[in-house]
């Protein structure tokens, strides 16, 4: 599990999630409103709802404004999510069943602890590290 | 010399003596070996000493005889005398040889003479002496053979040689007892992990489980019988055999090896001459510079005090007879102080440092406890008071209830089982903080297991709906050639999760059950109660803050105020 998540409000626009995803080298992000979780960006959602003719001479007024967008209509809010006591086996089956890369990891109250990924639970199972 | 006079002419002449001195020669006949003098008229010899007659049997080559004591002196005189004839004076003799054997027969001695013109002793002859006298050879040492040898090739006197001895027997091995323990006799401090050296830290004391070898035994052993010069045996002394002492305690002989002495309970073995006796508690007079901190797995008794700065640490009960003054005891077990406890506390807030420290694993009792910072997991008893000390502890803390003062004045007191003293406080109001009833982390840790507990089943939840839907699709996927039977994965995962569920749900029963056993705790001043005295009961649901504002005569303060 990662403690240092990358989290955004849920404000924040769809411009301004384009800009992050460019700087980082991970694919999530997780929306967060006074430290509880309430739902999680990828990557690609992002890119789905940019128009494909941004910054080219196509682009139109309507593909910008597109990018005021925000992120609360961008996530997914059907969350699934572990805890720090959840077993590894768990967190497996949640990741390969619901074909998604990473899981919140929260607790009883929403309160976001970290995110563990499908590197991290490989990186378990190769070097015996906890994820 | 003149010619050989026969031999049978007279020895001696009776003639009268002449008026001057005669003239003298010697004679050695070579077929009997015998040395005469022969006197004649002279009319200018010259009178004669010893020393001149010596001097002339050399010139004749005859001074190897031997000659009798007093025979020249008296030879002498007469050729002063002017005596005549002929006189024998000397005689050729062979070496003689002469063995002695002690009475005991453990001796044999040997002298020789010299030859005097005659045969030397040859090793013939000594060795036929030594035989004809029954000496062992076995007893005569070759060096010694050697030199003599060599004495009597040179024709030396040989006095009193000890030329043969006895072998002396060996004597019989008593049986010898060996002690299997690893015996710490190095009493000095030494150095920890951490490269500290604790000069109180002396050692640590053995402990041995039943079964444990404690002792070997070595049967006696028979001797090696010896031989006199004459060969003669001499008896050898057998070994004394003794056995285990098994009327110590303790202990008792291997079924398979009696020469093997086990532990028979479990305790501080105490190595003796012929056996070891398994103590099932540590005796000591007092804890202090002799003894060192006591490290024991088992029970300590101290017959007298606990020395400042001094500390007990065992698995058993600590029974201490006299004082504990600015020390530490920790016992797995109880904790009996005959005498009472002084510490002291200069921690500024106090409540932090104590110089005297007792913990339990079960109860505690003192006549009276000062300063100190007590912890058990049973009841604390006092006798007479319990003064300015932070005491912890999961039962009862019962003050004065078989006689005594029992007084509870200042520092802070929690006791979950509930306070019973005849005085809480004191006169000068002193602050005195008691608490009693569960623990206020109890309910926390209650919350935490629910949570955690409604989580689990949660997860059980979502695993089960992903093998109903894993089975629905036919239960089986193909990864590449291999067929995962994923449905058997996820079942292992819910059975664990499950598992976890049940563990949770009795720990939560437990505590449950914890907390309702609460319910008639109370803080109890059965003479009176002073000002000062702050008690706080935590009855599980029901919590209970009192602050003693006036001196009240009797108090109980918890599920009925």
């Amino acid at each position: 599990m990662s403690d240092d998540v990358h989290t955004v409000t849920a404000e924040r626009t769809l411009g301004e999630l384009k800009t992050i995803f460019e700087k980082v080298s991970y694919h999530h992000l997780l929306v967060e409103n006074e430290g509880k979780l309430v739902g999680v960006i990828s990557d690609r959602d992002v890119a789905r709802n940019l128009s494909p003719f941004l910054e080219t001479s196509s682009e139109r007024r309507s593909d910008r404004s597109l990018l005021d967008m925000t992120a609360a209509e961008l996530m997914a809010t059907q969350l699934i999510t572990v805890g720090r006591e959840s077993s590894i086996d768990f967190a497996s089956i949640l990741l390969l069943e619901n074909n998604i890369s990473c899981l919140p990891v929260v607790q009883e109250n929403g309160q976001i602890d970290g995110i563990v990924s499908w590197k991290d639970i490989l990186k378990c199972h190769v070097y015996g590290v906890e994820p | 010399m003149s010619t050989i006079p026969p031999k049978d002419t007279p020895n001696a002449s009776t003639e009268g003596p002449q008026a001057g001195a005669s003239a003298i020669s010697f004679h050695f006949y070579e077929e009997d070996g015998t040395v005469f003098a022969e006197l004649s008229e002279s009319s200018n010899a010259s009178q004669l000493g010893k020393l001149q007659l010596e001097l002339l049997l050399s010139q004749d080559g005859l001074d190897k005889y031997q000659f009798d004591e007093g025979v020249l002196d008296t030879l002498a005189a007469q050729i002063n005398k002017g005596e005549i004839g002929r006189f024998h004076i000397g005689n050729r003799t062979d070496a003689e040889i002469k063995l002695d054997i002690s009475s005991d027969k453990l001796l044999a001695t040997l002298d020789v003479i010299p030859a005097k013109g005659g045969e030397v002793v040859s090793p013939k002859l000594l060795e036929s002496t030594l035989s004809s006298n029954r000496i062992m050879s076995r007893c005569v040492e070759r060096a010694t053979l050697t030199t003599l040898l060599n004495d009597l090739k040179e024709n030396r006197a040989v006095n009193q040689l000890h030329i043969a001895k006895a072998v002396e027997p060996e004597g019989g091995e008593p049986t010898r007892f060996e002690s299997l323990l690893k015996e710490d006799k190095d009493l000095r401090p030494k150095e920890d992990d951490s490269g500290v050296v604790n000069l109180k830290n002396l050692r640590d004391y053995i402990t041995v489980e039943p079964g444990t070898p404690l002792m070997r035994r070595f049967p006696a052993q028979e001797g090696k019988a010896g031989v006199n010069v004459v060969g003669g045996a001499i008896v050898s002394e057998v070994g004394t055999n003794l056995d285990f002492d098994l009327k110590l305690e303790g202990c008792e002989l291997d079924g398979n090896d009696s020469n093997l002495l086990l532990a028979s309970i479990k305790g501080i073995p105490v190595v003796m001459s012929n056996g070891v006796r398994v103590d099932p508690v540590l005796s000591i007079k007092d804890v202090d510079h002799a003894t060192g901190n006591i490290n024991f797995d088992g029970a300590v008794i101290v017959g007298g005090n606990v020395t400042s700065g001094f500390s007990i640490e065992c698995s058993g009960h600590i029974q201490v007879k006299g004082l504990v003054e600015h020390a530490s005891l920790i016992s797995g077990g109880n904790i009996d102080i005959g005498g009472g406890v002084v510490g002291e506390n200069d921690a500024d807030p106090p409540g932090v440092e104590y110089s005297a420290h007792l913990k339990a694993a079960g109860d505690i009792s003192a006549k009276f406890i000062n300063s100190a910072f007590v912890e058990g997991q049973g009841n604390l008893t006092v006798k007479e008071y319990a003064l300015n000390s932070r005491m912890n502890i999961l039962g009862q803390l019962q003050l004065g209830q078989q006689g005594g003062k029992g007084r509870l004045l200042g520092g802070q007191t929690h006791a979950e089982r509930g306070v019973v003293a005849n005085i809480l406080g004191g006169e000068a109001y002193v602050k005195t903080e008691i608490g009693a009833g569960c623990d206020p982390l109890l309910q926390d840790t209650l919350d935490k297991l629910h949570s955690s507990h409604t989580r689990r089943v949660n997860e059980s939840k979502q695993l089960k709906e992903i093998l109903n839907g894993i089975v629905a699709a036919g239960g089986t996927e193909q990864v590449g050639k291999i067929v995962l039977a994923k449905s058997q994965k996820v079942e292992e995962a819910v059975a664990a999760i499950e598992q976890k569920v049940a563990s949770l749900e009795a720990e939560i029963s437990a505590i449950e059950t914890r907390l309702t056993s609460f319910n008639e705790v109370t803080v109890q001043g059965k003479k009176r109660v002073y000002p000062g005295v702050i008690i706080q009961v935590n009855n599980g649901l029901k919590k209970t803050l009192y602050e003693c504002e006036n001196e009240s005569p009797g108090l109980t303060i918890g599920n009925e105020e």
